[in-house]
């Protein structure tokens, strides 16, 4: 009887130091799922009286300081995106395909959240140039941009031109592209940094890791089973076995959300979190295995 | 986001292995009379160690926002060590009660 008791209690504090350490994680994804947009303002802008140049001033700042939130709030709802050069998504060469799937017009607000996560991601920097140019609700500008890759390919900054429609204090399309000596520039920076033999090397070492992580956990999961029937023999053992390898098949599962991060175009952010909860998972199945291995291991030499 | 992430899945997950750890180093004692069954119940730890390391990785680069260029691909091959170190030990593990079950 107090065996029994011993034994509801652990499973008990079993239950409630899960539930404990889960609670943060159901909240974590609520306020993913429930962060609206808020307004920050990140550098105050004088006011000429125009209030569109002040929003677009505002956007500005916002991504300089790497606010996607910020960036996101001054977005009207239906707002359209045209990133016509790609500034946010292109790849180097080296690269199987885009981050942003070759897309470079953003529709719904997950999409412009993307891109602008997309664009701190890349560390950007903007810079007005000259005059802002006001018509009506229309706000045109140049400005200097730099991001991760113009650096790497040693052309940052290069300038584009932008135009904006602003009302009621929201951004309702955005329109930017590189100017066209700034295209030029860019596709010789191109030209310059081809793939070089390192590079082909790199690339092809990280392939053969991935696919020995592949393999290593397929493999394990088969020597799991192997042990598992060891010890049919022994009761209970085959649940703590079976707990273990689907932990390995979870971790398998991470390092193939690596492998699709490298070649599918969803954003960044969200298959970070995924391949976290698959982590996390691992780490809980080899912890409930662990639990029961421990308790079968120390119920057997009484029996 | 990355902070709420960060509090709400890699802070569990780190907890989680450090019992997991915990857990392996207890069963481990229990096998202390078979001296062969040390070895790969410390394979085993050693991949929930890279395991806790690779979360670890990705909570340092989240939280201080360092190059995830660098730090990414360091996540991913601990990741992938990890997995190699606990086919380590099923293979090991399965090899000792293979030999115990002939001797």
């Amino acid at each position: 009887m107090r065996k029994r008791l011993r034994s509801a209690l652990r499973y008990v504090t079993l239950i409630i130091i899960l539930t404990l350490l889960f609670v943060p994680l159901i909240s974590a994804f609520t306020q993913v799922a429930e962060q609206g947009p808020r307004i920050v303002k990140i550098r105050g802008h004088g006011r000429v009286g125009q209030d569109a140049i002040s929003v677009i001033a505002d956007f500005d700042s916002a991504l300089n300081a790497h606010h996607p939130d910020a960036a996101l709030a001054l977005f009207s709802d239906g707002a359209v995106v045209s990133d016509l050069s790609n500034i946010a998504c292109l790849s180097g060469t080296n690269l199987p395909s885009p981050p942003c799937g070759g897309q470079n017009v953003f529709h719904t607000t997950m999409q412009i959240r993307g891109w602008l996560e997309q664009l701190v991601k890349e560390g950007i920097q903007v810079k007005e140039i000259g005059n802002y140019r006001v018509t009506a609700a229309n706000v045109t500008w140049d400005l200097e941009v730099t991001v991760d890759e113009y650096r790497r390919l040693d052309v940052a900054p290069l300038v584009a031109n932008a135009m904006a429609v602003v009302q009621d204090w929201k951004i309702k399309s955005l329109t930017i592209s590189l100017d066209q000596e700034s295209t030029k520039k860019l596709v010789l920076g191109y030209a310059a940094h081809q793939r070089t033999p390192y590079s082909i090397l790199a690339s092809g070492v990280g392939f053969g890791i991935l696919v020995l992580g592949l393999v290593f956990p397929a493999a394990a999961a088969y020597y799991i089973s192997r042990v598992k029937d060891l010890f049919a023999t022994v009761p209970g053992l085959k649940k703590p076995w079976t707990l273990l390898q689907a932990g390995v098949a979870s971790l398998f599962i991470a390092i193939l959300l690596v492998g699709i991060r490298s070649t599918v175009r969803a954003p960044p952010s969200y298959l970070d979190i995924i391949q976290y909860v698959v982590i996390v998972l691992t780490g809980f199945f080899f912890l409930v295995a662990m639990v029961l291995m421990k308790r079968v291991w120390l119920v057997a030499p009484n029996d | 986001m990355i902070s709420a992430y960060l509090y709400g899945l890699v802070t569990p997950g780190l907890l989680v292995l450090v019992l997991t750890l915990f857990y392996i180093s207890r069963i481990r004692s229990l096998f202390a009379a078979v001296p062969r069954l040390e070895r790969p119940w410390l394979l085993f730890e050693a991949g929930v160690i890279l395991l806790f390391a690779s979360l670890l990785v990705a909570a340092i680069s989240d939280s201080f926002g360092l190059n995830s260029g660098l730090l990414g691909p360091v996540g991913n091959v601990l990741l992938v060590l990890t997995a190699f170190f606990i086919l380590w030990a099923m293979v090991t593990m399965k090899r000792v009660w293979t030999i115990s079950e002939s001797d």
